[in-house]
């Protein structure tokens, strides 16, 4: 088992390093670059540039290099000062812009991981021990629409009821008087109550998609052999389910588990502008329209560690949970 | 209903009038319909017949640990150890009276030992589990007894085994952990699936011996379900043939062999070494998946009875009769009392050709029409007939157990074949 986990951990570094490349690849693909986006929001401003201004701007911003310079350049800071770029629309280091939003970006998923786990495990559950009855039939249907109905969508429905209910649609996480007053104890109820659409909109989803992956695999379980024997032995209904059945049908759950810690760190985008949330997403979207490269090159990489990471954990935590899968890694 | 049941003390399980529905969306299907059987204190009693015929269904529920889908009917007295007889039907079957009973006093031993442990667990785990619910709650003490149970069934090296897991176990070490897990609490009935069918005959033969070494030992009953008659010769003292969902014949083990009395009975005793019966075996999968959701008139072995009376077996239905002692039959041809009922003895059975004329019939056509709604299903059967031709006589017959996943079993081969 240590052995299978350090021979993970040295995969880690060259999966991330290819990764890096990949993505600082991929993000100056597309023709042009910041200082392009740039004169052409302040030409449509009335600015008027020069092409001397123009090649003094990408001098000044190091963009005159050829792109595998600019990664080399870029990967370097990382590895020996620790420094992820600078941002040229924020004008800034890349990772002071990232930590501002980093702690209320965890809070938020964080709060909406636990939901969707506490509800989507009890309801598939209930929904595989007590098949076709209603309880089963109306968590199926809840189910189906709350996968298909889109996010941004069930925000705009969600703000649109609250507003008509209280006058407020509650839109972004801070009021006016938070936003100057700083959160306090005093008003951290109002701040939950912001939480609640978010939570809902985001969470839904995935929440369905749970409920829909343990009814199966429950299901899957309760129908094998072992559950009859089980039950021969006179073991209770609950010690079937939840000791024999759950443990074998969580499997799926914690291999999805892997991408949530990356979805963590900046996910739900859409819905996020819609609510107006001030998370990691909405910078991403915006740092990748105004080709600010070295910011959604990192959020990118950050994103893609988190990745490999979360597999990493949720890996070993197959391993402890699956002895079939313990005696594999054992071997190789 | 004529009891032929005895019911001296050391009865242990009195089954009386035994039926079990299925509902399925094609409508419900009566897997057994009305059996009764006794077995007493050390006694064996193998319920034999073709796989589909309701052995595995009848010995379920008996624990009353079949599918929701399955209703079960009748009355299972069992003696217990602290109520006196109980009827276990009677008794919730999620509650906490019949867990009592299952795994303490009756347990049981399943089919394929590769699928009976919970991967997750190490096999310790589950046996021991058994000894925490019923012995003590102790945990040395019950792991003390587990040991050594598993020591009794043969496992070497039981305490390294004990903390291992399914995975790491043979078949027949499987098989032998889960005798260990079913007698760890000495029970008074045993209900083995059967134990062998999934093992290789030289295993198959050490896990007999075993188990007649702890019959002795424990003085329990077994209830021995099987296909295989050269393992009832070797284990039974008593044999019940079940023929779609009934028991024909009952008798003890050397007069089923010495003086067959049914039709079906013979048959089979005659298709373990003659090969010429085969023509049978595929006869009868074709009729019995259609007949059991919509049962003839009169005997159900009618159509591949070579002793059928026309008149008499195709129109009454015939009742059990005990013509000899412990000799107990359900066939108008073996009556005791041969009246000239019926008109006409037929020694062939009806062919093929017979069978589709009357399939051509109208009013048998839309009877037919009725029993098999989609078309590939006939086409799947027929198919999944053919395969078994490949394939020794009743050795086919293992498969799934349920009538349900039999049926699946079919068409799948079906699919296969096409």
């Amino acid at each position: 088992m240590a052995n299978y986990i350090v021979k993970r951990i040295l995969l880690f570094f060259p999966t991330v390093l290819i990764i890096s490349f990949v993505v600082f690849f991929i993000i100056q693909l597309p023709p042009g670059d910041y200082v392009n986006s740039l004169v052409a929001s302040r030409t449509a401003e009335g600015e008027i540039f020069t092409e001397d201004d123009i090649n003094e701007l990408r001098e000044q911003y190091g963009l005159d290099d050829p792109w595998y310079v600019q990664y080399g350049n870029w990967v370097k800071g990382i590895v020996t000062e620790g420094d992820f770029g600078y941002s040229f629309s924020y004008g800034r280091p890349v990772w002071s812009v990232i930590m501002d939003r980093l702690s209320l970006t965890i809070i938020v998923t964080f709060t909406i991981m636990i939901f969707t786990y506490l509800v989507s495990l009890p309801i598939g559950i209930y929904s595989a021990t007590h098949q076709y009855s209603p309880g089963d039939y109306i968590a199926t249907t809840i189910g189906f629409l709350g996968m298909a109905t889109p996010n941004f969508l069930l925000a705009i429905m969600l703000m649109y009821l609250s507003f008509k209910w209280t006058g407020d649609p509650l839109l972004g996480l801070f009021s006016t008087e938070m936003l100057q007053e700083g959160v306090h104890l005093y008003n951290f109820g109002e701040f939950l109550q912001r939480m609640i659409i978010p939570t809902i909109v985001i969470g839904t989803s995935g929440t369905c998609g749970i409920i829909r992956t343990v009814r199966a695999q429950m299901l899957d379980e309760q129908a094998q052999q072992y559950a009859l024997t089980a039950r021969a032995k006179g073991v209770s209904e609950a010690v079937i389910t939840y000791k024999y059945c759950l443990r074998a049908a969580l499997n799926p759950v914690v291999s999805g588990m892997a991408g949530s810690l990356s979805s963590l760190f900046s996910g739900s985008t859409i819905s996020a502008i819609v609510m107006n949330l001030a998370i990691q997403g909405p910078v991403l979207f915006e740092s990748l329209k105004s080709q600010d490269m070295y910011l959604a090159g990192t959020i990118v990489l950050v994103q893609a560690i988190l990745v490999v990471i979360g597999t990493l954990l949720s890996d070993i935590v197959l391993a402890w949970m699956d002895p079939r899968i313990r005696f594999t890694t054992e071997r190789g | 209903m004529n009891h032929i049941n005895d019911t001296g003390n050391d009865v242990v399980v009195d089954v009386r009038d035994l039926k079990i529905n299925i509902h399925l969306e094609e409508g419900t299907l009566t897997a057994v319909r009305g059996i009764d059987f006794t077995i007493k204190k050390g006694e064996t009693l193998g319920l034999v017949g073709e796989s589909g015929c309701g052995k595995s269904l009848t010995s379920k529920a008996i624990l009353g640990i079949n599918d929701r889908k399955c209703k079960a009917e009748g009355e299972v007295f069992f003696t217990t150890t602290t109520n006196g007889t109980v009827d276990l039907f009677q008794l919730d079957p999620r509650g906490k009276e019949i867990r009592g009973v299952r795994g303490k006093q009756i347990s049981m031993i399943f089919q394929e030992p590769m699928v009976a442990f919970s991967p997750m667990y190490t096999i310790g785990n589950q046996i021991n589990e058994c000894t925490r619910l019923h012995i003590t709650k102790d945990k040395k003490k019950s792991k003390e007894i587990s040991l050594e149970m598993m020591k009794k069934v043969g496992i070497a090296n039981a305490e390294k085994r004990y903390d291992q897991y399914p995975h790491e176990f043979s078949g027949g070490m499987l098989q032998r952990a889960l005798i260990a897990m079913a007698l760890v609490c000495k029970p008074k009935l045993l209900i083995a699936d059967e134990p062998t069918t999934a093992l290789d005959v030289t295993i198959q033969a050490q896990i007999l011996e075993l188990m007649k070494e702890l019959q002795k030992d424990i003085g329990m009953a077994i209830l021995f379900i099987t296909h295989d008659l050269g393992t009832v010769a070797k284990m039974c003292d008593r044999v019940a043939v079940m023929y779609l969902g009934k028991i024909v014949e009952t008798a003890p083990v050397e007069e089923i062999y010495a003086n067959p009395q049914h039709p079906y009975t013979k048959g089979l005793i005659g298709s373990v070494h003659k090969i010429g019966t085969k023509k049978d075996k595929l006869f009868s999968i074709e009729g019995t998946v259609p007949l059991a959701l919509n049962l003839p008139e009169g005997c159900g072995f009618y159509e591949r009875c070579n002793e059928r009376i026309e008149g008499l077996c195709n129109v009454k239905e015939p009742l059990p009769e005990s013509i000899k002692d412990g000799h107990i039959l359900c066939c108008h041809a073996h009556r005791k009392d041969k009246s000239s009922e019926g008109t006409k003895v037929s020694t062939e059975p009806i062919k093929k050709e017979t069978l589709a004329k009357k399939e051509a019939q109208p009013a048998e056509k839309a009877k037919q029409a009725n029993m098999e709604p989609v078309g590939t299903k006939k086409a799947g059967v027929q198919a999944g007939v053919t395969a078994d031709i490949m394939n020794p006589v009743l050795e086919t017959a293992k498969k799934a157990e349920g009538m349900s996943g039999e049926i699946g079993t079919a068409y799948q081969e079906g699919g296969k074949n096409e």
